[in-house]
């Protein structure tokens, strides 16, 4: 799934590593959501989403992710 | 938070994560050590009907059992869903690897192309398709 993670956490000046502890999970798994190789959970989604305070469909679009793969 | 937070988080979820493989691999050394000196006694035939070696050797596979089982189970909690899912898939390959190699083993061993069906062979074998999945998938996202 095509997502905005990349910028918003460069945006806030963290690292894969920052965004990993805040959301409590690893650097790896920042990296795999934020290159589309993994589609992450609803909970992380809305976890993602309050983090940010922005609304999901601003970060996450899932119009282009089947191509992706 | 403030920024640095993440990263002391990230930090410290880490460092369970790799603690606990730490340990498991600890007492997989403890229980293949005293399981293997169990066997090798057997095997020289000075352990027949020896308690201390029964009780050793028994104690070396309770140990294995409950680490794994334990193990398996703190590593779960702690791993994200990530982790999971690598793991979820490895899994499934090893065990689709397992379900067509033994039936077709067993199958050609019935017609005489091969011999008897190897339950090491097929169990090492399976282990190392699971485990190259997991590196795999690892790999894919690093």
């Amino acid at each position: 799934m095509e997502n905005r993670l990349r910028v918003l956490r460069a945006e806030r000046g963290w690292s894969q590593a920052e965004l990993g502890g805040r959301l409590g999970v690893s650097r790896q798994a920042v990296n795999a959501i934020e290159t589309g190789k993994h589609d992450p959970s609803l909970p992380l989604v809305f976890k993602i989403a309050r983090l940010f305070e922005l609304p999901i469909e601003s970060i996450f679009n899932d119009e282009v992710s089947d191509g992706n793969r | 938070m403030e920024t640095g937070e993440g990263e002391r988080l990230h930090s410290q979820q880490r460092k369970r994560f790799w603690s606990i493989l730490a340990a498991l691999a600890g007492v997989g050394l403890v229980a293949g050590f005293a399981s293997g000196f169990a066997a090798g006694f057997f095997d020289a035939g000075g352990g027949v009907g020896s308690p201390i070696v029964l009780f050793v050797g028994a104690a070396g596979v309770a140990l294995f059992v409950v680490a794994v089982v334990y193990g398996s189970w703190r590593f779960f909690v702690n791993a994200d869903e990530v982790e999971v899912s690598d793991n979820l898939w490895a899994s499934l390959i090893g065990f689709y690897f397992y379900a067509i190699a033994f039936p077709a083993w067993w199958c050609l061993s019935k017609i005489r192309v091969v011999g008897e069906p190897n339950d090491w062979v097929i169990y090492a074998a399976t282990i190392v398709i699971a485990t190259g999945a997991y590196a795999f998938r690892k790999w894919q996202s690093r």
